[in-house]
């Protein structure tokens, strides 16, 4: 069984991700000690100091991307206690599923009231608008009704 | 194509280029083959001089609201002399259609005119129909190629109302001249046509006066009056010093009597002399209401000459947009977001879309108040001012000197025996009574007794009047622009105050009208949403002024009293009293009495003969001897009284209200509250989004957001991962994730 080695710097909830490829170590054979497990593997490999940044790992075998952490045994072998990264395993099943979203930071604030968003409360801007009229006129004439009989 | 009515316009196969200069921007109506112009209708019998025609059909798109074409008011009585006190408003139209004409160059017909009115009528204002008068080288334009003309926008103005007027193109004017001449007396805009049949080649037109190229409209209003001796009309609402020019803002009056003033868009300003012009300073709603206006048609247009050679799809150049249904409202875009226009794709007016016999239209919305005329057949109306009342009271205290002595005389002249009664009321209002009802001049009568005052009267209908509007523009562009976020708050002179909800006027005019009952004093101010009608509140703008004098019969009656008591008592004292043992034989004679009259002149004798015996019924001897009291034999008794102690009745007509509303501000006034956002926020809106992400309710599949996303609900149906991976998902998913975009 074989991974490839990774340098990832995206956040955890972000996907799909683009980690970089550790050159030269797209297939690394992993130890026999290695524990197998589809969400939480244990991948051992020969100490390798090119390998020493690597901090996610793709196995082929699984079809799992994981979040690498790594140590030096005893025998100075580089060890990877991995956890799946799921939300990249499975980025284009998830990717189609049909969902209903009630936050997102590229649809910029719409007509839905948002209570997130850092209104001040006590404080208002004012601003006074004049609807002019050329019918009210202090100065105008012929002006009082006079009512009569006949 | 059949868009087009071909019967009353002709076989679209038939049509021509337009003549002169205009040949190359589109094709004219061809009336039965025999010609183009709208004399040659008239002659083939396809239109008359006022056979109405219900047919839109050349209009490539209905006008909104926002184009200062869709709404016309109409004044009357311009004088060439003519002042803001002078005109009177009549009407205000709100019409969708129009359509273009072409007066070919070469003709001797001034480039003035074309107004289609009365009932969608298509009057030509010269019956005799000769070939001198301008209006029948019309030809209407039934195909007009949008994409070969891009109009430039400029702004003429002045540095006072009667100055110099200087023409800038838009942009320039802005930036460096509209501090030296705030003054705006109209904004237009030239077309620039392609030359050669290359799009980026454009040039004037050119050709010789007075070729023209000017928009009409059909509307409702059947404006002149006097057709038959109007045979010129110096220009008219649409058209301009420059021959060339669509006129985007801004109007011209008729230099003349009895004619009436047709204005465009929002001209309720002063007017200038002697070709008189509406006029308005630099605010930026004149502006941008221009903007709207050539929008309203599709135009393309730019707003500075440097990009007169420019793609129609550069950042420079500005579309109008026409909207599924056809129905503009001023919107318009530049650049690439052209091309995503539906009308990008009209290379001509006559692919348009327009169904002009869709209804409801958006003026089906339309919702208007009407004029009403009020009389009782008994009373007048006289509008009046201080030197009139001044006159009255003079003419009135004569009018009364001058009475016989008889009492019938008075009821014949006055309808009352208390001349006072005549005035039922005095109100004091703050504008002209001209303005909202139509008035003629007459003298003054008080009952039947002519004062001779030189007045006017009400004689006709009293209609509602604008009272300003303002377009109310989306703030935020988000909640934020509706309640309880934003409030409105409208204030009326006279009614109050009213509180109107943002979410009816964001993105809207809000307008208004003022209806006043002139005998009442009562107002009521329409708010209008564009044209509908959507709140009103009612006031009173009227103050009462009291008109007081003496209550001459209630004198009469208070003298007539004492009189008969005092002569009661001498009686008594000369021989016993006896319930009905006088008659009128034993009287001593008649008894002279007198009163006072208005203003203590004149006087009236009463003969008491009759009186003293109906006096005399019922008395008892206890209330004569009362009566008979005396002290050393002068009567000194309750008659002596009563006599020596009247008072003199006065009469207030009408209570005093206060004036104290006067001393507000006489315009309306709309005040905004909106709310205040945290600075960091201010400073970084980006950052926020980034955190936070903004509200929304959308569903649809999660490839098509991007950024922070946070789900409600989740269908992972479709996933074939292992159920504890589901659970981790689905539960990452409500949390918020992160979605890069995918790049293909």
């Amino acid at each position: 069984m074989t991974i490839s080695c990774y340098v990832n710097n995206e956040s955890p909830e972000t996907f799909p991700k683009t980690p970089t490829l550790i050159t030269g170590y797209s297939s690394v054979t992993i130890d026999p000690l290695s524990v197998i497990d589809e969400l939480s593997p244990v991948f051992v490999v020969s100490y390798n100091s090119a390998l020493l940044d690597c901090n996610y790992i793709y196995c082929n075998d699984l079809s799992r991307y994981y979040f690498a952490r790594k140590s030096i045994d005893t025998a100075g072998r580089i060890v990877f206690t991995c956890s799946v990264d799921y939300l990249n395993s499975w980025a284009g099943e998830i990717l189609a599923c049909n969902v209903t979203v009630v936050r997102n930071s590229d649809i910029i604030p719409n007509m839905y009231p948002d209570k997130q968003l850092p209104i001040i409360p006590t404080v208002k801007d004012v601003t006074s608008i004049v609807l002019s009229n050329d019918l009210f006129s202090q100065t105008a004439t012929k002006n009082y009704a006079l009512i009569t009989i006949g | 194509m059949g868009r087009i009515n071909e019967s009353i316009w002709g076989a679209a196969d038939t049509w021509p280029a337009a003549s002169g200069t205009f040949s190359t921007v589109g094709k004219v109506a061809n009336f039965n083959n025999q010609g183009t112009n709208l004399y040659t209708a008239v002659n083939q019998n396809i239109l008359t001089f006022s056979q109405k025609i219900d047919d839109k059909s050349l209009s490539w798109c209905g006008l909104g609201p926002e184009s200062n074409y869709g709404h016309i008011k109409i004044f009357a009585n311009s004088t060439d002399d003519v002042s803001p006190n002078d005109e009177r408003f009549v009407d205000n139209q709100t019409i969708t259609n129009f359509f273009f004409y072409n007066i070919p160059e070469g003709d001797n017909a001034a480039p003035q005119n074309c107004i289609m009115t009365g009932n969608n009528q298509l009057y030509i204002w010269d019956t005799s129909f000769t070939m001198q008068n301008a209006n029948l080288y019309i030809q209407p334009f039934t195909d007009f190629y949008i994409k070969k003309i891009v109009w430039l926008v400029q702004v003429s103005c002045s540095d006072t109302i009667t100055g110099t007027i200087y023409t800038f193109d838009y942009n320039n004017y802005i930036a460096n001249y509209k501090t030296t001449y705030p003054v705006i007396r109209y904004i237009s805009a030239i077309p620039y046509k392609e030359t050669n049949d290359n799009p980026l080649t454009r040039g004037t037109f050119s050709g010789n006066y007075p070729c023209t190229m000017k928009p009409a409209i059909f509307n409702g209003y059947s404006v002149y009056t006097n057709v038959p001796t109007d045979t010129f009309a110096d220009y008219a609402i649409f058209s301009e010093d420059r021959d060339y020019s669509l006129l985007l803002f801004g109007s011209k009056a008729q230099n003349s009597n009895n004619r009436y003033t047709i204005a465009i868009g929002d001209c309720k300003r002063k007017y200038t002399s002697p070709r008189s012009t509406y006029q308005d300073t630099y605010i930026d709603d004149v502006l941008e209401s221009a903007l709207k206006t050539i929008a309203c048609f599709g135009f393309f247009f730019i707003l500075d000459s440097a990009y007169i050679n420019e793609p129609l799809d550069s950042d420079n150049v500005y579309m109008g947009v026409i909207p599924d249904g056809g129905i503009t409202h001023g919107e318009y875009t530049h650049g690439s977001a052209n091309r995503d226009n539906t009308n990008w794709n009209m290379e001509n007016t006559s692919t348009s879309t327009y169904d002009y016999k869709a209804t409801p239209i958006d003026y089906s919305n339309n919702s208007d108040l009407t004029s009403y005329y009020l009389s009782t057949g008994f009373t007048r109306l006289y509008a009046v001012d201080i030197t009139d009342m001044d006159n009255l009271s003079t003419a009135f205290s004569t009018a009364v000197q001058n009475l016989s002595t008889d009492v019938n005389d008075v009821e014949k002249a006055f309808f009352t025996n208390n001349p006072l009664d005549c005035v039922v009321s005095l109100k004091y209002f703050p504008f002209k009574l001209s303005k909202i009802a139509t008035f003629a001049n007459t003298t003054i009568k008080l009952g039947n007794n002519d004062t001779g005052i030189t007045s006017e009267f009400m004689a006709g209908l009293v209609v509602p009047y604008p009272f300003g509007e303002t377009y109310i523009p989306q703030y935020f562009g988000d909640f934020r622009d509706i309640e309880p976020y934003t409030t409105l708050d409208l204030v009326v002179p006279f009614c109050g105050s009213v509180r109107l909800s943002p979410s009816i006027f964001c993105g809207h005019t809000l307008r208004l009208k003022m209806a006043i009952d002139l005998f009442t004093g009562a107002c009521c101010c329409y708010i209008f949403r564009d044209n509908l009608i959507v709140d009103s509140i009612s006031g009173n703008c009227s103050i009462d002024l009291p008109v007081s004098g003496i209550q001459a019969a209630d004198l009469n009656n208070a003298i007539m009293n004492a009189m008969s008591s005092s002569m009661l008592q001498k009686i008594s004292s000369q021989q016993n009293i006896k319930q009905g043992a006088l008659t009128g034989a034993g009287l001593a004679g008649d008894l002279a009495l007198s009163f006072l009259g208005v203003g203590g002149k004149g006087g009236k004798s009463f003969n008491t003969k009759g009186l003293v015996s109906s006096a005399f019924s019922g008395v008892s001897s206890l209330a004569s001897s009362y009566y008979n009291a005396q002290i050393d034999g002068i009567a000194t008794g309750r008659a002596q009284y009563e006599l020596e102690n009247i008072q003199t009745p006065f009469n207030i007509i009408g209570s005093a209200s206060a004036a104290c509303s006067l001393m507000q501000e006489m315009n309306a006034r709309l005040i905004i509250h909106r709310p205040k956002m945290d600075s960091n926020y201010t400073n970084d809106p980006t950052s926020f989004g980034n955190v936070n992400g903004y509200a929304t309710l959308t569903s649809g599949t999660l490839s098509s957001f991007t950024g922070l996303t946070v789900c409600a609900a989740v269908d992972v149906s479709g996933l074939t991962a292992s159920n504890e991976e589901i659970n981790m998902i689905k539960k990452a998913l409500l949390q918020g994730v992160r979605i890069k975009p995918v790049t293909p």
